[in-house]
């Protein structure tokens, strides 16, 4: 198994739509916000366009974390791609969290544009959460093969 | 039961006559002690091979997309099949899936509804016992044919209380339980495709498991490899699994997907009151949304 | 060869023989049932089964097996691991199907490297059925429930005595390097054991396999075909679970900057078995690639290795979500 990662920095992937949480993230960046540095964004046009596939690729491929973050409910530049997506990630979350993926491993949240403080503390947090996981991160690809598998 | 066969055959028999079918899709006698299988009848002739027996597991609905597939170049005025099914309550709620998914045009298609004292499962793995009505069948809430266009009846099984003692069961474990005994079944694939060759919903052209590019998963049983691809296509089946245990049957090796697969259904049913195939909605569960769908599982950074 | 006699009750002893030479695998009790795996312990080895599920081709011809290792400094070959030493309690029809894949693997020109160093590195010692099941039809196919062909030993479980009659000359060397364990077998054990063979073979219907070749020439008719194939679900259970299927292809696993080229199975029963890059499919049909599949072991077997390339053990009759019976096939085929 692969090593807890409470031992390493753990990397975080961010897919952040577009429209707001990108946004958000920027001004965070343009505020001089600090917030951990573990974290790899992806920008996605919306949250709407997360596969659950992209998730557990993320997972499977090293990231100790995953979080999705769109606009708030409401404000979708799609006019509804968020609130799809927001039927997908709480089967998602729950089926995860059921085969024994911990919940704080993916995570789910709204940042709008405005928003740079809440999106320093959205990183702050799930940084934190998955620091705290004690268990083995799971689902990982090992680097080798070891044993031929019959 | 024998009489409903009768009657089954009367029924098929008559739509040959009147020529409303091209094909009826149904079961013949197997080829193995205690069985039934598939079989398809093109003629008024073919339909003394029919059989209704406690050994019709399969979920016929898993052929309908591809008896309805186009052909490459259609000639001018092609126009689809038309199919007649012989259907359990399972059945049925998979064909209205197909239906709400537009994979299966309804008016081509009579359902033909059997009563259904429950089918005997594949034996396959150890969990279940030999010439035994299959897990599915004792959990079913819906043993009578939804929208039939021809009803046979007979005595049915009575629709169990649900409820997913099962799945509760296994939530109730710790996390590292779970993922343990998750991985454990999961390690007997040997990614063979059954499971998604025999489920109704899974009638994708290009499977994400046989994609290249990207490649989502190695085709490979590799640990990591064999369950990514079974999170994916289970949860594919989020809002649409109804619960038919096709994929169970179908598994060589006897792996238990129903125990992760059923936690779909209760959540589409807890969380959105959706029941695949009995409910009726008007599109399928995950394309549709409410403005106060739960939001309980969103992280909220500035919450203490 | 002169066959010897083990006393049941000596059978700790006999699997301490093999675990000497090494790493040993037979049949072992498991939740699902009894399956080929490592034997660790003297008392682990069990003797009543009918046979495993997963045919014994996985010992030598993983389903997924690491070739090379490739990242930024260059690309290395991986050395073949999980040879086992002894593999014990292969069915007649399983090591006959092994004999097949010699033939497949290791020829005049070319030599697998990774099947045949697992090959060479075990000691097979198969165990003749004492009962047969509802699918098997090995007696049609040039086999039988005591078969020999492709096994070092072959035992016969008679009760309270194990019967070994070496096959090869390596099985013989075992036999003399151990032979404080065995004692000539008494002329009853030896009737006993015949009338076991005949009462299994007898056992065992016919199938009409040997006229198939000939038939299957003229069978290129795509309708017959089609309805052979018509409810085939396209999986692979029947290919993968075969004992002599072995398509394979390559596959390579990255993750970052590093990866591996896998050897996998592969299943002419997949849809995208032949899929082209185009997109075009010479296969696209399921009629398609059930006549391929039979034609491969029912006919370009027999022309390229004089033998068709199935050992009647049933995996398929019993493993196939739609009950595609291949006796059935055959007899269609050649009616």
């Amino acid at each position: 198994m692969a090593k807890p990662t409470n031992n390493s920095e753990p990397t975080i992937v961010a897919f952040l739509c577009n429209w707001c949480s990108y946004a958000g993230a920027d001004l965070a960046g343009v505020n001089r916000m600090q917030y951990p540095a573990n974290v790899r964004v992806i920008r996605v046009p919306c949250s709407g366009r997360v596969d659950p596939l992209y998730i557990i690729k993320a997972l499977q491929e090293g990231a100790d974390g995953v979080v999705v973050s769109g606009c708030h409910p409401g404000d979708c530049h799609y006019i509804s791609g968020n609130l799809v997506a927001r039927r997908k990630f709480a089967m998602l979350k729950s089926f995860l969290e059921y085969l024994g993926i911990e919940p704080e491993r993916v995570q789910f949240s709204w940042v709008s544009a405005s928003e740079g403080g809440r999106f320093a503390s959205l990183i702050e947090k799930v940084v934190d959460d998955v620091r705290k996981l004690r268990t083995p991160r799971k689902i990982v690809k090992e680097e080798t093969i070891t044993a031929n598998v019959r | 039961m024998q009489d409903a066969e009768k009657k089954m055959k009367t029924a098929a028999k008559k739509l040959f006559d009147d020529k409303k079918v091209d094909v009826i899709v149904g079961f013949r006698k197997g080829s193995r002690a205690n069985s039934s299988r598939p079989y398809f009848a093109r003629s008024a002739a073919d339909v003394e091979n029919l059989v209704w027996n406690g050994f019709c597991t399969a979920n016929l609905a898993a052929f309908l997309p591809g008896l309805f597939e186009k052909p490459a170049r259609p000639e001018d005025g092609y126009k689809p099949p038309r199919i007649a099914v012989i259907a359990k309550g399972c059945d049925s709620r998979s064909v209205a899936g197909l239906v709400k998914e537009n994979q299966v045009p309804r008016a081509n298609v009579i359902v033909i509804g059997m009563p259904c004292n429950g089918m005997t499962a594949a034996v396959k793995g150890a969990q279940v016992k030999k010439d035994e009505i299959g897990r599915a069948c004792l959990e079913c809430v819906s043993p009578m044919v939804k929208d039939a266009d021809i009803s046979i009846t007979g005595e049915s099984r009575k629709p169990a209380k649900g409820g997913y003692a099962r799945v509760k069961a296994f939530a109730a474990k710790s996390s590292e339980e779970r993922w343990k005994a998750f991985v454990k079944e999961i390690a007997k694939c040997i990614r063979c495709n059954a499971c998604r060759e025999a489920c109704p919903n899974c009638y994708c052209k290009v499977c994400f498991a046989d994609q290249k590019k990207p490649a989502w998963v190695s085709p490979a049983n590799e640990l990591s490899e064999t369950i990514a691809f079974h999170m994916g296509r289970m949860f594919h089946q989020a809002g649409r699994c109804v619960e038919c245990d096709a994929c169970v049957n179908a598994c060589p090796m006897g792996i238990d997907l129903r125990l992760f697969t059923q936690k779909l259904a209760q959540d589409a049913h807890d969380l959105f009151g959706s029941v695949p195939g009995i409910s009726g909605d008007e599109a399928p569960m995950l394309n549709m949304f409410k403005q106060d769908d739960s939001e309980c599982f969103i992280t909220d950074p500035e919450e203490k | 060869m002169q066959s010897v006699a083990l006393d049941i009750k000596n059978l700790r002893k006999f699997t301490a023989a093999l675990l000497k030479l090494g790493t040993v695998r037979g049949p072992v009790h498991s939740p699902a049932g009894v399956v080929l795996a490592d034997i660790t312990t003297q008392s682990d080895l069990a003797l009543e089964y009918e046979n495993f599920k997963l045919p014994p081709k996985r010992e030598f011809f993983p389903q997924c097996e690491e070739i090379t290792r490739f990242d930024a400094s260059g690309v290395r070959e991986v050395p073949v691991s999980g040879a086992a030493d002894v593999i014990f309690g292969v069915r007649p029809c399983d090591a006959l199907a092994l004999s097949h894949l010699d033939r497949v693997f290791t020829d005049d020109k070319y030599t697998d490297p990774y099947y045949s160093k697992r090959r060479g590195a075990a000691l097979l010692i198969s165990l003749a059925c004492n009962k047969s099941e509802a699918a098997c039809f090995c007696t049609s196919t040039g086999g039988s429930p005591s078969s020999k062909q492709g096994a070092d030993i072959i035992g016969f479980n008679l009760g309270t005595v194990l019967l070994l009659e070496p096959v090869t000359a390596r099985g013989q060397a075992f036999v003399k390097k151990n032979k404080s364990l065995f004692r000539d077998p008494s002329a009853k054990e030896l009737q006993k054991r015949e009338k076991q063979e005949a009462d299994v073979a007898g056992q065992i219907p016919g199938v009409a396999v040997q006229q198939a070749p000939a038939a299957l020439s003229g069978k290129s008719d795509p309708a017959f075909w089609e309805s052979i194939a018509e409810t085939c679900l396209s999986c692979g259970a029947c290919t993968f679970l075969c004992p002599t299927c072995h398509c394979f292809d390559f596959n390579d696993r990255t993750k970052r900057d590093a990866g591996s080229r896998l050897r996998v199975h592969d299943a002419c029963m997949f849809a995208s078995f032949v899929r082209e890059a185009s997109g075009h499919n010479p296969r696209g049909k399921k009629g398609e690639r059930m006549r391929q599949r039979v034609m491969h072991k029912f006919s370009y077997a027999p022309e390229n290795f004089n033998t068709v390339f199935c050992v009647g053990c049933g995996r398929c009759v019993t493993a196939c979500p739609s009950n595609i019976d291949i006796r059935e096939t055959l007899s269609k085929v050649t009616a």
